[in-house]
C-alpha cells in the first residue's frame, strides 16, 4: 500500500513529537532512547543546514549569472563560503593542526567585526527608530516608551549623574525600580503569552493539524 | 342580393344602383360580380385587369373593394375565406358561433398545391382544439400599455380631431390577405407561424367576431410581452429619408444608422417558403424624397407628409411596397406578424378563459371607420419607439381628403348591404345580423360586417366610454386618409390583431377575421405578377408623379395602366441630400468643452519629474546620528584621561567574590559562551573581569556553547587570556564545543554531561575525524574528577539572550552546585534575568559593560570594560540628546503634518 | 506530584480544551468575535495592495533554532507564511522567504511548495524562493536586507524568533517605503519592534495572527484555549498575591 506523502510526514511529525514529549515528562526510564532521539534531532537539524546552504548555493549561482551588482555580490558570497568551508575541511575548525588558523582568522576578524559593525549599526537605527516613533505613532504610549528608554539611558551613564549625589540617586533608583517592577512585571506578563502561544503552536504540530512540512 | 362590380374602382355594388358607391362612377354595363370570380385564379382578376383603375382609386381615397367581386361559395372565395378564417379558427369554441363558416374539406379540395402543400406542412399546431386566437386580440382599455400612451403627443392629438380625419368615414375592408403579405414582408422569424395561419385557416371554421370580448383580453398576454420585449435591433431598419433624420426621433435614428442590418434580415424573411417576388432579390432601399413640395402630393399625402414622420424601410418596400402607399404603414409591418402568428399562445389561452365570456355583444370593434382612439394610436406609433413600429395609422384610418362619402351622408350613399351593416350594428339585433350574414355574406363581407358594429360605435354621439376613453389615453394621430391610404386601410385593418398592447386594435383584427389567413408564400403566380415597381419605389407616391393614365412598359406589371412610375424614384435615389452634424453650441458649452479638453490633454501630458532632494531630511537624520555617535565613541576613546569613574559594584555581584576566590587549581569552572558574535563586544568587556579572575585562581576551565558560533568564540577567548594565564588547551582547559538540542540538549547535558558531549570540540581535519585516538574530552585532565555538573566549582553563563539564560537555569540550574551560577548577561536581557537572581535560581548577575566595568573597578584592573566606559557614557549621553533633538524634530513634523492634513480638510 | 506529570497534565488539558473549542467554533454561528489586532488587519491590506501591483512579500522567519525554544514563534510564522503564500502564490511576484536556520528552511519550502500545490499553481512554485541567508541572527540581517532592495519587496513580514537585530530589517524596508509587520518571542526584539516596525505584534499576537488570517477552526480555538489559561493564571497569581500579602 503506498501511502500519501503528507500522511506519512504527518504520522511521522506526531510519532516523533510524542515520543520526545512522553520520554521527558514521564518516568520511563528510557533515557538512553531519549539521548539517543536528541542526537538524531541535532544530526538531522545540522543535515538541514547543510540542506540550507545548498539552497543558498543556489540561490547566489543563479543571482551570479544575471550580471549586474547583484552578481558581484553574489560572487563574492560565493568565494567566501567556498574559501571558508574548503579550509575547514581540510584544515581544521581552527586549523591548528595545520599551524595556520585561517578559520579562526576569518571568524576573528571577518565575522566579529563584521557583526559587531551590524551591532553599531543597530544602535543607530534604534535611535532613528525611536526619533521617528514620535512622528509615526505621537500617542501618548510613545511618550511614555521614549522616556522610559530615556530614563534606562540616563541610569546607565555614570557621566551625567555621578557628579551629582543626590539625581544620582534619583536616577539610579528610578532606573532600577523601572528594570524590577515595570520592566519585569510586563516581562512576565509577555512571557506568559508567548509560552502561551508556543505550546499552543506545539500541540497543533504534536494532533497534526499544522503540518509545516508540506503535508 | 345580386352584385355588380364598378368598372371604375372595381368594387362591388349593389345592382340596383346606378353609380359606384365608392367612386360614384357609373355602373352602366358593369358586371355582375359572380362573374369575376367563376373560373380558377381570376378570382382577382378584376384587381389584376382594374390595376390601373385601383390605382386611380387610390389617389381619390377609396378602396376597391376587389374582394367583393368574388361570389360566395366560388373556390376563390373558399379559399379566401379560409385564410380569412385562419387565426380565428382555431378557437373550439368559435364553430357554434360561426354557423356560416364553410366547410374546410370543401374548401381544401379546391385549394391551389402550393396552399395545400403548405397548409400540411404545418396542420400541427392548428389543430389544435384549444387555441382561440380570436379571444386573445380582444382590446382591454384599461390594460393600455404605457408605450402605446406615451406615444400621445398633444399636437397629434388635436389633429387626431378633426372631422376630416375622423372616424366616420365609411369603412373598406382591405383583403387580408393583401395585409398579410404586406405584413410578412418585414418578418424575419414568421415563417412557422405563417405556416400555422395558413394552416389553421383551412382547418378551423372562422371565429364569430361578435365573441369577441375587450375586456376579455389579458392585461399581458404572451403575445403582448413578447412583443413589447422584442428588441428594437430586431425590427427591420427603415429607409427613413434623410431630409427628416434630423427630426427623427432618438430610436429611429438608431435605425436609420444601421441600415446595414436590415438588409440581411430582409433577406433571410425573404426565404425559400415565399414567393419569389416576395422573397425575391432586395432591391436597394428607396428614400421618400420629402425634398418635394408638398403642392405636388394629393391632401392626404401632404397631411401625412406634414403631419409625422414615416418610417419606411427599404425591405418594406422590396417586398411588399405595393403596401407602402398605405403610408407609415410600412414601418410597422413587422409586428403585424407577430401579432398575427405569435399569438397562438395568447389565443390558447383566452380561450381557455374566455370562451365562456366570449358573448356576441361583448366587443364591437371599429367597423366603417377607424375611431379617434385608434388612428391617433396608431398616427402615434409612427413617432415611437421602435417597438412601436407597428401600427400604420393608415390602415385604420378612414380616408378623409379623398373620401366621396363624408360623415354625414354615409347612410344616404351607402349601397344597400352597407347600410344594412350600420342597421345590424345594434346590439339588439346581432342575431338576425349573423343569421343574415351566415346566408349570402361571404366571409370577407362578415368582417366588414364586424368593422361596421364598431364604427357604428364610433359615430360622434355614439362612441363608447371605452372607446373615448381609448382616445383619450391613445395619442391621436394625424390623418392618413389620403385615397390610397384608404384604398388600403380596409387590408390593412387586418393587420390590427398584431397591434400590441391588447388594445381595440387586436379586437378589430380578431373582427376581421382573416388577418392570419394569407401568407405571403401562399401567393400564386398572379399575384406575383400584380406587384408593382412602385413596390420598391415608395417614393413615387409622395412625389406626386405617379401616372394613372399610363401604360406600363416594363416590368412585370407591364402593360398595367396606372401603376406608378419607377423613373422618378430612380432619378432621386441618388445620393442623398448631405445633412449638418454639426453640433449648435452655445459659447458657455464651447467654454467648458474646451476646459475639458485642456484637462484631459494634461493628464496625458508627460510630467516633467520632480526635483528629488539628493537628500532626503530622514536620511541627513540618520547620518547625523550614526556621525555624532560615531565621533563621540572614538573621539572619547582617544582622549586618555578618563571622563568617569567606574561604576560601583552593584549588590548583585556580591556572591561574584566569594565564588571565585574559593576557587582552586583543582577546582573546574564550567564557561557558557552562549551570545552572538556581534555582541562579543559587549559581552568580552562584561567577563574579562570576571574570566581573569577565575584564571588567576588557577581554576580549569571547561568551555561548552549551544550556539554554533560558541566554540570558535571559547577559542577567542581563550586566545586572549590563555598566553597571559599558562593555559593550555586539555591541561587547564578543555573544549566541550557545541552541544545541540538547545533545551532538551541542556537537559540531556545536565543528566549526563559525558553522553550529551561525547566527542567535544575537535580541531583536526576532517579526514583524521575517524580516528578516535583523541578520546573523550572527558579524560582530558582539565576535567578530571568531573562526571557530572554537581562536580563543577562554578558555572559561568555568558548569553545576551534572556531565553538561553532561563533555559540554563531552568535545564541545567537544578544540577548544578546550589549558588555556583554565576550569570554575565548583556544589558538588553538584565531586566528578564534579574527575576532568577531575585529568586536565587542564580548566584550572581553581571549587566553588560557597567557590570563588567564595575568588577574591573572592583578588581582595579585596567581591562577591556574600563577602555571602553569612557565612550560609552559618552556616547550614552549623546544617544539621549539624539533622542530628544531628533524626537522633537520629528514631532514636529507630526505636527505639521497633522495641521496640514487638519486644512485640508477643512 | 512531579513537575513532570504536572506538564504533563497541563499538555492533557490544553489538547482536550483545543478540541473542545474545534468543535465549539465548528457548531458556533456568527463571527470569530476576536479582538482587533490593527496590524493583522494592515497585513492583509497589504498583502492586497502587494497581489495588486506586483510586488513582492517578504516573509522572515528569524534565525530560530528548530530543536529550541525559537521552534514555537518559527511555527507561527509558518502558519502565517502558508497564509500569505496561497494569497500571494499567483501573483506575478510571489513571496519570498528568508530563515536563519537549516530546518526551517527546509520547512519554509516545504509550506511554499504545499501552498502552491492546494492553489493550483504548483507549476510556479521556485523552491529558490525560500532561503537560508544567514545562521546567526546578524548574519540573517545581513542576509535578508538586500532581499529587501533587490526583490522589489513592498512589504516584510518579520515572523519568528528576532532579537534587536529586526530594526536593520525594518531600517532596510523603511528605505524603500515598504510595510513592515514584526512579531517576535524575544522581549528584547519586542522592544525594539515597538519602536521600528510599521505593525508590531506584541506578545501572543504573533501566535494569534494564525487565527486572524483564518488559518483554521484550531487556530482560533487554541486562542482560546490559551485565554482560558491565561485567566487561570491571572487568578492564580491574584490569588498568590492576596494570600502573601494577607498571609
Amino acid at each position: 500500500m503506498r501511502f500519501k506523502a503528507p500522511i506519512v510526514s504527518t504520522a511521522v511529525a506526531m510519532l516523533s513529537g510524542l515520543a520526545v514529549l512522553l520520554l521527558l515528562l514521564l518516568p520511563t526510564g528510557l533515557d538512553a532512547l531519549y539521548a539517543g532521539v536528541i542526537r538524531w534531532a541535532a544530526a538531522l537539524a545540522a543535515v538541514a543546514l547543510l540542506v540550507g546552504l545548498v539552497n543558498l548555493v543556489n540561490v547566489h549561482v543563479e543571482k551570479s549569472s544575471g550580471g549586474g551588482s547583484e552578481a558581484v555580490s553574489s560572487i563574492a558570497l560565493l568565494a567566501a563560503f567556498g574559501l571558508t568551508f574548503l579550509a575547514a575541511l581540510f584544515l581544521g575548525p581552527n586549523g591548528s593542526a595545520a599551524g595556520v588558523e585561517p578559520v579562526n582568522w576569518l571568524f576573528q576578524y571577518v565575522q566579529v567585526p563584521v557583526e559587531a559593525a551590524l551591532m553599531a549599526l543597530l544602535a543607530v537605527s534604534l535611535v532613528y527608530a525611536s526619533a521617528r516613533l514620535l512622528r509615526r505613532v505621537p500617542n501618548l504610549f510613545s511618550f511614555v516608551f521614549i522616556g522610559t528608554a530615556l530614563l534606562v539611558l540616563l541610569g546607565t551613564s555614570t557621566l551625567a549623574t555621578g557628579e551629582f549625589g543626590l539625581i544620582s540617586e534619583l536616577v539610579t533608583g528610578v532606573h532600577g525600580w523601572i528594570t524590577r517592577v515595570p520592566a519585569a512585571a510586563g516581562a512576565r506578563g509577555l512571557l506568559i503569552g508567548v509560552a502561551l502561544g508556543s505550546v499552543a503552536a506545539g500541540l497543533r504540530i504534536l494532533i497534526g493539524t499544522d503540518r509545516p512540512f508540506g503535508g | 342580393m345580386a352584385e355588380i362590380l364598378c368598372p371604375i374602382c372595381g368594387r362591388s355594388n349593389p345592382d340596383e344602383l346606378d353609380r359606384c358607391a365608392h367612386c360614384r362612377a357609373s355602373l352602366a354595363g358593369a358586371a355582375p360580380a359572380g362573374a369575376t370570380g367563376s373560373g380558377g385564379e381570376d378570382w382577382l382578376s378584376s384587381l389584376r385587369g382594374d390595376d390601373d383603375v385601383y390605382r386611380e382609386e387610390e389617389d381619390q381615397g377609396d378602396w376597391p373593394g376587389g374582394e367583393e367581386d368574388i361570389p360566395a361559395g366560388s373556390p376563390e372565395a373558399d379559399r379566401l375565406e379560409r385564410i380569412a378564417s385562419g387565426s380565428l379558427a382555431e378557437s373550439p369554441s368559435s364553430p357554434d358561433s360561426l354557423p356560416e363558416t364553410p366547410p374546410d374539406a370543401v374548401a381544401q379540395q379546391d385549394q391551389p398545391d402550393w396552399l395545400k402543400e403548405l397548409l400540411e406542412a404545418t396542420s400541427g399546431p392548428a389543430d389544435d382544439p384549444e387555441t382561440a386566437p380570436g379571444e386573445a386580440v380582444e382590446p382591454r382599455l384599461e390594460e393600455i400599455p404605457d408605450w402605446l400612451n406615451e406615444l400621445k403627443p398633444p399636437e397629434l392629438s388635436a389633429e387626431a380631431e378633426e372631422p376630416e380625419t375622423g372616424p366616420a368615414d365609411t369603412p373598406e375592408p382591405l383583403p387580408d390577405w393583401l395585409l398579410a403579405l404586406g405584413a410578412s414582408e418585414e418578418r424575419d422569424d414568421f415563417e412557422p407561424f405563417e405556416m400555422r395561419a395558413v394552416e389553421t385557416g383551412s382547418e378551423e371554421p372562422e371565429a364569430d367576431p361578435g365573441q369577441v370580448e375587450p375586456e376579455a383580453v389579458e392585461p399581458e398576454s404572451d403575445w403582448l410581452a413578447g412583443f413589447i420585449d422584442e428588441p428594437a435591433g430586431e425590427i427591420p431598419v427603415p429607409a427613413r429619408p434623410e431630409s427628416r433624420e434630423s427630426e427623427a426621433p432618438d430610436w429611429l435614428s438608431g435605425f436609420l444608422e444601421e441600415p446595414g442590418e436590415a438588409a440581411p434580415e430582409e433577406e433571410r424573411v425573404s426565404g425559400d417558403d415565399f414567393p419569389r417576388w416576395l422573397a425575391g432579390p432586395p432591391e436597394p432601399p428607396h428614400e421618400l424624397s420629402h425634398a418635394e413640395p408638398e403642392e405636388d402630393l394629393p391632401p392626404w399625402l401632404g397631411e401625412f407628409e406634414a403631419g409625422a414622420d414615416r418610417p419606411e424601410t427599404a425591405g418594406r418596400f422590396e417586398e411588399g411596397g405595393w403596401l407602402e402607399d398605405t403610408g407609415p404603414a410600412g414601418a410597422l409591418e413587422r409586428p403585424k406578424f407577430e401579432g398575427r402568428f405569435d399569438d397562438t399562445g395568447w389565443q390558447d389561452a383566452e380561450a381557455d378563459a374566455d370562451s365562456d365570456a366570449a358573448g356576441e355583444d361583448e366587443f364591437e370593434p371599429a367597423g366603417d371607420a377607424m375611431p379617434d382612439w385608434l388612428t391617433s394610436a396608431l398616427g402615434q406609433v409612427e413617432e415611437g419607439e421602435p417597438d412601436d413600429l407597428v401600427i400604420d395609422p393608415s390602415v385604420f384610418e378612414p380616408s378623409a381628403a379623398g373620401e366621396p362619402v363624408a360623415e354625414g351622408e354615409t347612410d344616404a350613399d351607402l349601397q344597400e348591404w352597407l347600410s344594412k351593416y350600420d342597421q345590424e350594428t345594434e346590439p339588439a339585433s346581432e342575431p338576425e345580423r349573423e343569421a343574415e350574414l351566415d346566408e349570402d355574406v361571404p366571409q370577407w363581407l362578415r368582417e366588414v360586417d364586424r368593422v361596421e358594429r364598431a364604427g357604428a360605435e364610433t359615430t360622434e354621439e355614439g362612441i363608447p366610454d371605452w372607446l373615448r376613453e381609448l382616445n383619450e389615453l391613445t395619442p391621436a394621430v394625424e390623418t392618413a386618409g389620403a385615397p390610397t391610404e384608404t384604398a388600403w386601410q380596409a387590408g390593412e385593418t387586418d393587420a390590427v390583431d398584431w397591434m400590441p398592447g391588447g388594445t381595440a386594435f387586436g379586437a378589430l383584427a380578431e373582427v376581421e377575421g382573416i388577418e392570419e389567413d394569407l401568407a405571403p408564400g401562399d401567393l400564386p403566380e398572379w399575384l406575383r405578377a400584380m406587384r408593382p415597381i412602385e413596390a420598391t419605389a415608395p417614393g413615387v407616391m409622395e412625389t406626386g408623379e405617379s401616372d394613372t393614365g399610363s401604360f406600363e412598359r416594363v416590368g412585370p406589371l407591364a402593360g398595367l395602366r396606372g401603376v406608378l412610375s419607377a423613373e422618378p424614384v430612380a432619378a432621386q435615389a441618388g445620393k442623398p441630400p448631405s445633412q449638418s452634424v454639426r453640433l449648435q453650441v452655445s459659447d458657455a458649452q464651447q467654454a467648458r468643452a474646451n476646459q475639458l479638453q485642456k484637462m484631459v490633454a494634461g493628464e496625458t501630458e508627460p510630467q516633467p519629474p520632480g526635483r528629488r532632494p539628493i537628500l532626503s531630511e530622514q536620511r541627513v537624520l540618520r547620518y547625523l546620528i550614526a556621525g555624532l555617535l560615531f565621533l563621540t565613541t572614538v573621539l572619547t576613546g582617544l582622549i586618555p584621561s578618563r571622563l568617569g569613574e567606574l561604576p560601583a559594584k552593584p549588590p548583585e555581584m556580591d556572591a561574584i567574590t566569594p565564588l571565585i576566590t574559593g576557587l582552586s587549581p583543582e577546582s573546574v569552572v564550567l564557561v557558557v559562551l552562549d551570545y552572538q558574535p556581534g555582541l562579543s563586544g559587549e559581552m568580552d568587556a562584561a567577563a574579562s573581569g570576571i574570566v581573569d579572575h577565575v584564571m588567576i585562581q588557577k581554576a580549569r576551565l571547561a568551555l561548552i556553547s549551544t550556539s554554533p558560533t560558541g566554540p570558535a568564540l571559547g577559542e577567542r577567548l581563550m586566545g586572549r587570556f590563555a598566553a597571559d594565564h599558562g593555559y593550555t588547551s586539555g591541561a587547564q582547559y578543555v573544549h566541550l564545543g557545541y552541544l545541540p538540542g538547545a533545551a532538551a540538549g541542556l537537559q540531556l547535558f545536565a543528566n549526563a554531561p559525558a553522553a550529551a558531549v561525547p566527542g567535544g570540540y575537535d580541531d583536526r581535519p576532517f579526514w583524521s575525524l575517524v580516528d578516535r585516538a583523541g578520546g573523550s574530552p572527558w579524560a582530558q585532565p582539565a576535567l578530571r574528577g568531573i562526571s557530572s555538573l554537581n562536580d563543577f566549582g562554578m558555572t559561568l553563563l555568558l548569553s545576551d539572550d534572556s531565553e538561553t539564560v532561563r533555559r540554563w537555569v531552568e535545564q541545567v540550574g537544578p544540577f548544578l552546585r546550589p549558588g555556583t551560577l554565576v550569570v554575565i548577561s548583556s544589558a538588553q536581557a538584565e531586566p528578564l534575568v534579574r527575576p532568577y537572581l531575585d529568586s536565587g535560581q542564580i548566584a550572581a548577575l553581571v549587566s553588560g559593560l557597567r557590570g563588567g566595568a564595575a568588577y574591573e573597578g572592583f578588581l582595579q584592573r585596567e581591562g577591556p570594560a574600563r577602555r571602553a566606559w569612557d565612550g560609552t557614557n559618552v556616547g550614552t549621553l549623546a544617544v539621549i540628546v539624539l533622542i530628544m533633538g531628533a524626537g522633537t524634530y520629528n514631532l514636529y513634523l507630526a505636527w505639521e503634518e497633522r495641521e496640514l492634513l487638519r486644512k485640508g480638510g477643512a | 506530584m512531579s513537575p513532570e506529570l504536572l506538564a504533563a497534565g497541563f499538555l492533557v488539558v490544553f489538547v482536550i480544551l483545543i478540541a473542545g473549542f474545534t468543535v465549539y467554533e465548528r457548531t458556533r454561528k456568527g463571527g470569530r468575535n476576536l479582538r482587533e489586532i490593527p496590524a493583522v488587519a494592515r497585513l492583509i491590506h497589504a498583502i492586497g495592495l502587494a497581489v495588486e501591483d506586483g510586488t513582492r512579500l517578504h516573509v522572515a522567519l528569524g534565525a530560530s533554532d528548530m530543536t529550541g525554544e525559537g521552534a514555537a514563534p518559527a511555527l507561527a510564522g509558518l502558519a502565517i507564511l502558508d497564509r500569505v503564500a496561497r494569497t500571494a502564490s499567483i501573483s506575478d511576484a510571489p513571496p519570498v522567504v528568508t530563515s536563519g536556520d537549516g530546518a526551517l528552511s527546509v520547512l519554509s519550502q516545504g509550506v511554499l511548495a504545499g501552498a502552491y500545490r492546494e492553489t493550483g499553481a504548483g507549476k510556479l512554485h521556485d523552491p529558490s524562493l525560500a532561503r537560508l541567508v544567514g545562521t546567526t541572527p546578524f548574519s540573517f540581517a545581513a542576509g535578508a536586507m538586500p532581499v529587501i532592495h533587490d526583490e522589489q519587496v513592498s512589504a516584510t513580514l518579520m515572523t519568528g524568533h528576532f532579537g534587536p537585530e529586526l530594526a536593520l530589517i525594518t531600517e532596510a524596508a523603511d528605505r524603500t517605503n515598504g510595510f513592515t509587520l514584526a512579531g517576535t518571542d524575544s522581549l528584547a526584539g519586542q522592544a525594539v519592534l515597538y519602536a521600528a516596525a510599521q505593525e508590531p505584534l506584541i506578545g501572543e499576537e504573533l501566535f494569534a495572527a494564525g487565527a486572524y488570517l483564518r488559518a483554521g477552526l484550531v487556530h482560533t480555538a487554541s486562542l482560546r484555549a490559551q485565554d482560558v489559561f491565561r485567566w487561570l493564571i491571572i487568578a492564580g497569581i491574584l490569588a498568590g498575591g492576596a494570600v502573601k500579602l494577607f498571609g
